[in-house]
């Protein structure tokens, strides 16, 4: 074919498809431009410079407005403005003293500009001789660089001189013109320092929100796309964390880069309006709208971290560019939009919400998905591995409470006895460590031994059950282990049986069988009572005897000393009401479960008299209780307690107790074809079928009952299998030796020697998964298995009815009415039903209905009792209801504002986070549901699952709270260490306050002892506080009291606003801690009320100082707040108890009585003498009706609590000097005394001892070797032995001590022994230092102190020292 | 001259200067240092008007401004005696002669009673009879000269006695043994003072707040030894003498309620209302009866 001229295709065509193409290719190009320059975080930046500017614009106004600037700038412009008149009159005068100045000045600089190049020419004659120098030049031609320079430095050096004066002259030219401007100047400058702050904030407020237009287009061109990378105004701000490593799953690690503050960009605002605050400038607080509200508070992402003194700021301990934000939050820290950063919702109402706005969706490719609010607290125990301080913080008070108590709860309820969580990698910490300690002294020298392991530090939370069989009868062990709940509702022990997953037709048939044959194992292996033990007595349990074997135990007076000797500081006992300790057991009815006669009474007394014997490893402290006088009758205490928890009738002797439980005990028969089909199974994993038949039936070549398999080849509990010798194979002996068996594979299975120590599981490993880096589990590795199909129809504790309260009925009834049957057919409740009671436990209206149902185990049977037409009757139901119909109730009630309470929304919105969390396979949805029903996730599992690979995790009694709690702690446990320098584990004092705090907590220190007094707050009217009277002391007194008990300022600056009169005033709140001594009385009118509280510390208020005793009076109206003491609550009990009962005339006396508030112990105690009265208490006061039990301590632990009290109070540890001891000290008091006294010379020492062995101390203190007289030892108030002070106390305390005793403990009997005295007044032993009462004091102290040494100098002291000088007393 | 003419005055003036108008300071009514028991100072009363209530809180005002003679409806004078109604036998004593075992030189001279409940003749000796609150339209005068406290025998002497605020109470000792006084106030700091043996000079105990109800008072070394204080910021008030007699004076005319208090009893009356008109009362008899004072 020819070619032609003819285009292909029409030329207009392609004109209009090339400019199509080209306009399209350009609008993409603009589109996409747009888009990737559109991002989310744009929005909120621009938003938070609206917040920013409005700020800082409101900040300037506010500054302008300010009536003291206003006035400011008045008077300094008016100063201005006259200077400037009056300069306007002198105006010729200034004008020539201007000039004069302005021509010093040209002149000096002028001058100075050819000063500086001759100076350059000196320079380079110097350089040209040093050249010459180098070059070796010598004779001529070095003389002439040398004169060169000489001739040049000559110029320079004339200039010079002439430089200085012209400065010199123009300094007085200036001098001279300001003495006539100065006042003008000064003004000006004035001025300008005054409008300094304005000028700044209009700065910061220009870079934001520009005032001119040049500036505003500048700004906008910043801003636009591709220029914006230099430099915009609008940017990605980036924390660069190189220590912080964030772990990419396996795949190594790589630096942190959080771009949180992109959008979060006020998170870290100081308001540095007020001076040192730490209080955020953008503080958070929502509005319906989401916009800012009325009252200054931001919606997130524009608020300030509300904890900027721990978060962020630069002063607290975590400042941000050292720890980022997701270290703490987790989340994606690179990602820039809301979607990108994983946030979290909290529930499912924030969840739509998100999902409305932000588009959120769960995504299951995050690994690190951002903690929701709930979890906030989880990482903290990163690095806080020692968590303790998380909930006790001297400085900023509980900061991670949540993730704390959870912690604790797994320290009470021993989860760690099935599922360890290691702390240590070796000996690097990875995390909180809990795991057990050793169980044999063996394994424990082995650990110590190994440089690469770390021991465990844990108890085993429950009793020992070594020797079981002395305490109880099989009956009780069968009944408790089936159910522990039944024979003590509040028990910490978890249920094992009656579960799901045992309804079927094998957990009924095996369940009976497994629980005798633990009955069985333990009591068989229970340690023989040896009677006769010789020397092994504290290794074999045996009774103790009994201090007075003939005297008949009192209930009555058992019942006095439970309360007194410090029983319910941990036990609770319905006969001794008003604490609710839950540290221990509830004993009201350990009656009902001991062995009968003197059997289960001298278990009892020897558990009450020393714990340990029976359990080595207990908590409970030994009570020192020794044979004392009661009403003028020896009683033995510990008997008369055992009587009285055994509630023997008057008359009755231990003898005679017999158990007397509410429905009797008894052990499940046992069938002997279960046990074989039992016993054959779990032999199926060691043995052939056919070795089997041969054991249990016997076969051709083997009788029946013999194994199989050689005794040392026998690894496992078949060992139990093996013939013992002796016993002839009969039926018993078959069945006993099966029963053993079963026994002991059945607590291997459920590992009940977690938390117990039992005979053969000394080795035995703990059976749960380990939990360090549960956090972190891999969502996959989660059997969820039909928990979905489960929860439809189950997992809720309910009868699936409708209820109300009956109220203002005048039916005889109470109750709860059914007002909707619901699925009648499955509960048998009909509508008009009266529920009573629900497992026997009275139900009276709605709230207890539900908390009675809350308790019971879901799916298992209830007893019901109902009134139905006027007749009650008890129904056995099963309060089983659909989980996932609780929660969508749940939400619709909080969609429609209807909960009641707070409590309640909290718990139910919870539940649907954890619903959510179950539905979507998240991991604290499947901790939570495996917490609340352990074995649900066997639903229908178990039709196709051998029967011991069911789930055997048991259920504990666990609110839905306590849940919440252990799942913030444990989804925190993700076993990646941080950098060393991020883990807080201190030494010092800081760490002697967290072992300390932990072992408070683990021994109950704080039931007994107050550690904090309580703390007042009231609205003072300053005028009426009058300041201490410190006329009537000692200067050095008061210097003492000082240094010991430092001055604190008692205002808060806080104002409370109170009726003064008729009229409201504001008052300023003052703080401090005391005892209350007055309630206000109630049948007074309300404006008579009032407080009398008696003050503990020093204290400084209103520039009145205030010392202990002082007492604060206030209206009952003034008060704003009395937060209770830390700890001590027992002792506020039994220190009412005792003015109740007459026991006590006084409160203070009844103080005296009780356990006393260890308020400033580090400042009191040696810290040597306190390890030691912590290993073996002694006993020290003489006034108190209990004594310091012996714990149960370590030595480490022993020496930890000692540190710690003088860690509290900043005191030096674990040794002190005392320098009263030392030569240096007493050779310079000596010196000063011989000069004193020179014919008394070298006798400091002697007349000191004199001075403690005088008349006065030994009328309460047994001293210098002579006991006090008693004349009432129920009255009589007897001090501690002086022998103990040498050892016991702080020389700086004693002397505190000495001078005023009240100020130390305001409620002492002790009396100022040698108060100061007024002039004219008798002098006091006046041939001892000659009468001078503040040596004499000192003397005091210092013989105390070296007491030990003047009493073997001196000898005991037969009576009062009569000095020939004076008669007795010296006082005339 | 003056001085002793003004001297003359005031001896005087305790009969006198009491129901007329006093130009002269308060201080001239202050009885002389007494045993406390029963002492009475002097008041004033200013006239019943709209301000007088105002006034008679404040007893600066008062003094400066000098006192109108007699309250409108004038003063009176309460008499009166505590009865005991029961049969009652004397309690023994809590130690015999020689019998106590602490300090038995000192303490063992004497029997020491117990002064628990205390009946003479019918009458029952230390019950406190004292007014809450200052009566509207009394001005009270300032507390007047020290008042002792001694301490005989290991007794306390008195065993019961009211003071004012701001009243010094030397507290003395007659015995050759040290003794610790320990108070246990309410409101006012406890004070706890040893005491030297055969101290006459003593040593100054003064209350700042007046209390709501007697206290005890007691010696830590002597734990039998007890006495009852009640400081009061007016002086309504008495304790009843051995035979169950007391008196207050100066009552502004009008009902008045009186707390009656006694150790064994505590608050007998919680507020016993008497009638008090010009001049001298009736006799008021105050009956205990045994049961309240737990016999």
């Amino acid at each position: 074919m020819p070619a032609t001229d003819d285009y292909l295709r029409s030329p207009k065509l392609m004109h209009r498809v090339f400019c199509a193409s080209a306009l399209l290719l350009l609008f993409t190009t603009a589109w996409m431009m747009y888009a990737d320059n559109n991002d989310e975080w744009r929005t909120y930046q621009r938003q938070a410079f609206k917040y920013q500017g409005e700020r800082i614009r409101s900040r300037e106004a506010a500054e302008k407005a300010a009536p003291e600037h206003k006035q400011n700038v008045a008077e300094l412009e008016a100063k201005i403005k006259a200077a400037e008149a009056e300069l306007a009159k002198r105006h010729d005068e200034v004008k020539s003293l201007t000039l004069a100045a302005k021509s010093a000045s040209d002149k000096s600089a002028n001058h100075l500009r050819d000063l500086k190049v001759q100076r350059a020419r000196r320079d380079v004659a110097r350089a040209n001789y040093n050249l010459a120098i180098r070059d070796n030049l010598q004779g001529d031609a070095l003389k002439r660089r040398t004169d060169e320079y000489e001739v040049v430095e000559a110029a320079v050096s004339k200039m010079e001189s002439d430089n200085a004066e012209n400065k010199l002259k123009l300094d007085d030219a200036k001098a001279s013109l300001s003495a006539v401007t100065g006042e003008r100047d000064k003004a000006q400058k004035g001025l300008k320092g005054e409008q300094t702050k304005i000028v700044l904030l209009h700065a910061a407020l220009n870079k934001i929100d520009p005032d001119t237009l040049l500036s505003k287009t500048k700004r906008n061109l910043m801003l636009l796309p591709v220029i914006d990378g230099f430099n915009s105004p609008e940017r990605i701000t980036q924390d660069w964390l190189p220590r912080l490593e964030f772990p990419l799953g396996g795949m190594g690690v790589v630096s942190r880069f959080d771009r949180c503050r992109t959008c979060h960009s006020m998170i870290d605002s100081v308001d540095d309006t007020v001076k040192a605050s730490v209080a955020g400038a953008f503080p958070h607080g929502l509005s319906k709208d989401g916009k800012q509200t009325a009252d200054g508070k931001f919606p997130h992402p524009f608020a300030s971290h509300p904890r900027l003194d721990v978060y962020l700021g630069a002063t607290s301990p975590h400042p941000l560019p050292k720890f980022g934000c997701t270290v703490c939050h987790e989340g994606q820290g690179a990602g820039t939009s809301f979607q990108n950063a994983s946030h979290t919702p909290n529930d499912p109402a924030q969840m739509h919400e998100w999902a409305d706005e932000h588009k959120w969706f769960d995504n299951h490719f995050w690994e690190r998905p951002m903690n929701p609010k709930r979890f906030e607290e989880s990482s903290c125990i990163k690095c806080h591995v020692n968590v303790t301080e998380l909930a006790v913080n001297p400085k900023f008070g509980p900061t991670a409470p949540k993730v704390a108590r959870g912690h604790r709860l797994v320290e009470t309820y021993g989860c760690f006895g099935c599922h360890e969580i290691q702390g240590f990698e070796a000996t690097k910490i990875i995390g909180p460590d809990l795991r057990l300690e050793p169980n044999t002294p063996e394994e424990a020298v082995a650990i110590a031994a190994d440089p690469n392991q770390v021991a465990g530090k844990m108890r085993k939370v429950g009793p020992s059950l070594r020797h079981l069989a002395l305490k109880v009868d099989a009956g009780f062990v069968a009944s408790w282990t089936e159910e522990p709940k039944r024979f003590r509702p509040t028990t910490r022990m978890p249920q094992f049986f009656k579960l799901d997953n045992q309804s079927d037709v094998h957990g009924q048939k095996f369940n009976p069988v497994e629980i005798a044959a633990i009955t069985h194992y333990l009591l068989a292996k229970s340690t023989e009572f040896q009677q006769n033990a010789a020397n092994d007595d504290q290794l074999a349990y045996k009774p103790l005897a009994r201090l007075l074997p003939d005297s008949i135990p009192s209930a009555e007076r058992g019942k006095e000393f439970f309360a007194t000797k410090g029983c319910v500081n941990c036990h609770t006992h319905d006969a001794v009401k008003g604490l609710d300790m839950t540290f221990g057991p509830e004993l009201s009815n350990v009656h009902e479960k001991l062995k009968a006669g003197d059997f289960g009474f001298d278990w009892l007394y020897t558990w009450v008299r020393e714990p340990s014997r029976y359990h080595p490893r207990t908590r409970m402290p030994a009570q020192p209780l020794e044979v004392e006088k009661v009403d003028g009758v020896e009683t033995d205490p510990a008997a008369d307690i055992a009587a009285f928890l055994l509630k023997l009738k008057p008359e009755e002797k231990p003898a005679d107790y017999r158990p007397m439980p509410a429905t009797p005990f008894e052990v499940p028969a046992v069938d002997d074809a279960v046990l074989d089909e039992l016993v054959s199974h779990f032999l199926g994993k060691v043995l052939t079928k056919s070795q089997i038949e041969g054991f249990i039936k016997g076969s051709d070549d083997k009788n029946k009952g013999e194994y199989p398999v050689l005794a040392d080849r026998i690894k496992g509990d078949e060992i139990e299998l093996l013939a013992t010798g002796q016993a002839e194979l009969d039926d018993t002996e078959w069945k006993n030796r099966k029963l053993t068996y079963l026994g002991r594979k059945t607590i291997t299975r459920y590992g009940c020697y977690g938390c117990h120590d039992i005979p053969n599981f000394e080795q035995a490993r703990p059976i749960g998964t380990a939990l360090q880096d549960w956090g972190k589990k891999d969502r996959s590795r989660l059997a969820f298995e039909h928990i979905h199909e489960y929860l439809h129809h189950h997992g809720e504790p309910n009868l699936g009815v409708k209820v109300e309260s009956l109220t203002g009925n005048a039916a005889s009834v109470t109750g709860v009415r059914v007002t909707k049957a619901g699925d009648s057919n499955k509960s048998g409740l009909k509508t008009g039903d009266v529920i009573v009671s629900l497992d026997k436990t009275p139900v009276l209206d709605i709230e207890q209905y539900e908390a009675a149902l809350a308790r019971t185990v879901v799916g298992s049977h209830v007893a019901v009792g109902v009134i139905r037409d006027g007749h009650e009757q008890t129904f056995t139901l099963t309060a089983d209801a659909s989980l996932l119909d609780r929660v969508e109730v749940g939400i619709g009630r909080a969609k429609r504002d209807e909960f009641k309470t707070e409590a309640s929304r909290v718990r139910e919105d919870s539940a649907a986070f954890y619903v959510e969390s179950l539905l979507h396979h998240g991991r604290p949805g499947f901790l939570w549901q495996k917490l609340r029903q352990p074995r649900s996730y066997d639903f229908k599992m178990i039709e196709t699952k051998p029967y011991d690979d069911r789930l055997r995790m048991p259920k504990f009694p666990f609110s839905e709270e306590d849940i919440d709690d252990i799942a913030t702690f444990v989804l925190g446990l993700v076993a990646e260490p941080p950098a060393a320098e991020y883990l807080y584990n201190p030494s010092g004092s800081a760490g002697a306050r967290i072992r300390g705090e932990k072992l408070i907590e683990q021994f109950n220190c704080s039931g007994c002892h107050m550690l904090e007094l309580p703390k007042i707050r009231y609205a003072a009217d300053l005028g009426g506080i009058t300041a201490t009277d410190t006329s009537i002391e000692y200067p050095e007194a008061v210097a003492l009291l000082k240094k010991l008990r430092p001055m604190r300022d008692g205002t808060t600056g806080e104002m409370k606003s109170v009726k003064v009169g008729d009229s409201m005033k504001s008052l300023p709140i003052v703080q401090f801690h005391g005892l209350v001594a007055g309630e206000p009385e109630v049948d007074l009118p309300l404006d008579e009320q009032e407080y009398v509280v008696e003050l503990w510390e020093t204290l400084r208020v209103a520039g009145k100082e205030l010392f202990p005793t002082y007492k604060f009076i206030f209206p009952a109206t003034s008060l704003d707040k009395i937060e209770a003491a830390r700890g001590g609550k027992y002792a506020e009990w039994l220190v009412e108890r005792l003015v109740n009962n007459k026991k006590a005339k006084e409160k203070s006396l009844a103080w005296q009585m009780s356990p006393p508030p260890l308020y400033k112990e580090g400042t009191k105690v040696q810290t040597p003498w306190l390890f030691n009265f912590l290993k073996n208490p002694g006993k020290l006061r003489h006034t108190t009706v209990l004594r310091m039990p012996r714990f149960n301590l370590s030595d480490e632990e022993a020496q930890a609590l000692a540190n710690y009290f003088a860690a509290v109070d900043g005191t030096p540890f674990p040794y002190q000097l005392i320098e009263e001891r030392e030569p240096a000290y007493l050779n310079e008091v000596g010196d000063d005394f011989d000069k004193a006294y020179p014919d008394k010379k070298g006798q400091y020492l002697h007349d000191s001892w004199q001075m403690l062995n005088g008349d006065l101390c030994i009328k309460c203190h047994s001293v210098g070797g002579r006991q006090v007289v008693i004349s009432d030892p129920a009255k009589d108030i007897r001090g501690p032995n002086l022998d103990l002070s040498a050892e016991r106390l702080k020389p700086d305390w004693l002397q505190l001590w000495l001078f005023n005793p009240k100020w130390v403990t305001p409620y002492t009997s002790m009396p100022s022994p040698l108060p100061k005295q007024k002039a004219g007044e008798t002098p006091r032993y006046p041939q001892l230092f000659g009468a001078d009462g503040l040596k004499q004091t000192v003397s005091l102290r210092d013989a105390l102190v070296n007491y030990h040494k003047q009493l073997e100098r001196e000898g005991k002291t037969a009576e009062a020292p009569k000095p020939a000088a004076a008669t007795a007393g010296g006082g005339q | 001259m003056r001085s002793q003419m003004t001297r003359l005055v005031q001896k005087n003036a305790g009969a006198v200067a009491c129901a007329f108008v006093t130009l002269t300071l308060v201080v001239g009514c202050s009885a002389p240092l007494s045993s406390g028991a029963n002492s009475q100072t002097t008041v004033k009363y200013r006239a019943a008007s709209k301000d007088a209530v105002a006034a008679a809180t404040d007893t600066s005002v008062a003094a400066a401004t000098g006192d109108v003679a007699v309250s409108e409806g004038g003063v009176g004078t309460l008499k009166g005696r505590v009865e005991f109604v029961g049969d009652f036998a004397p309690l023994p004593p809590l130690f015999v002669k020689g019998g106590a075992a602490k300090d038995p030189s000192v303490c063992g001279a004497e029997a020491i009673p117990n002064e628990s409940i205390l009946v003479k003749d019918g009458g029952l000796a230390n019950v406190f009879i004292y007014l809450d609150k200052i009566p509207k339209g009394a001005v009270v005068p300032p507390a007047g000269d020290p008042v002792l406290f001694d301490q005989k025998v290991c007794i306390f002497t008195p065993h019961a006695m009211v003071m004012r605020v701001k009243q010094a109470v030397k507290v003395l000792n007659a015995d050759g043994a040290a003794h610790n006084t320990h108070t246990y106030p309410k409101k006012n700091s406890a004070f706890n003072s040893v005491v030297q043996p055969n101290d006459r000079g003593g040593v100054d105990l003064v209350y700042g707040q007046a209390e709501k109800e007697p206290f005890q008072v007691g010696c830590d070394i002597h734990s039998w030894m007890t006495a009852y204080h009640l400081p009061l910021d007016h002086p309504f008030a008495a304790v009843s003498a051995a035979d169950g007699t007391f008196e207050i004076k100066d009552l502004p005319a009008g009902k008045h309620e009186f707390k009656v208090w006694h150790e064994a009893g505590k608050m007998v009356e919680k507020a016993l209302v008497v009638e008090i008109k010009p001049g001298d009362n009736n006799e008021v008899s105050i009956k205990v009866p045994a049961s309240k004072l737990g016999k």
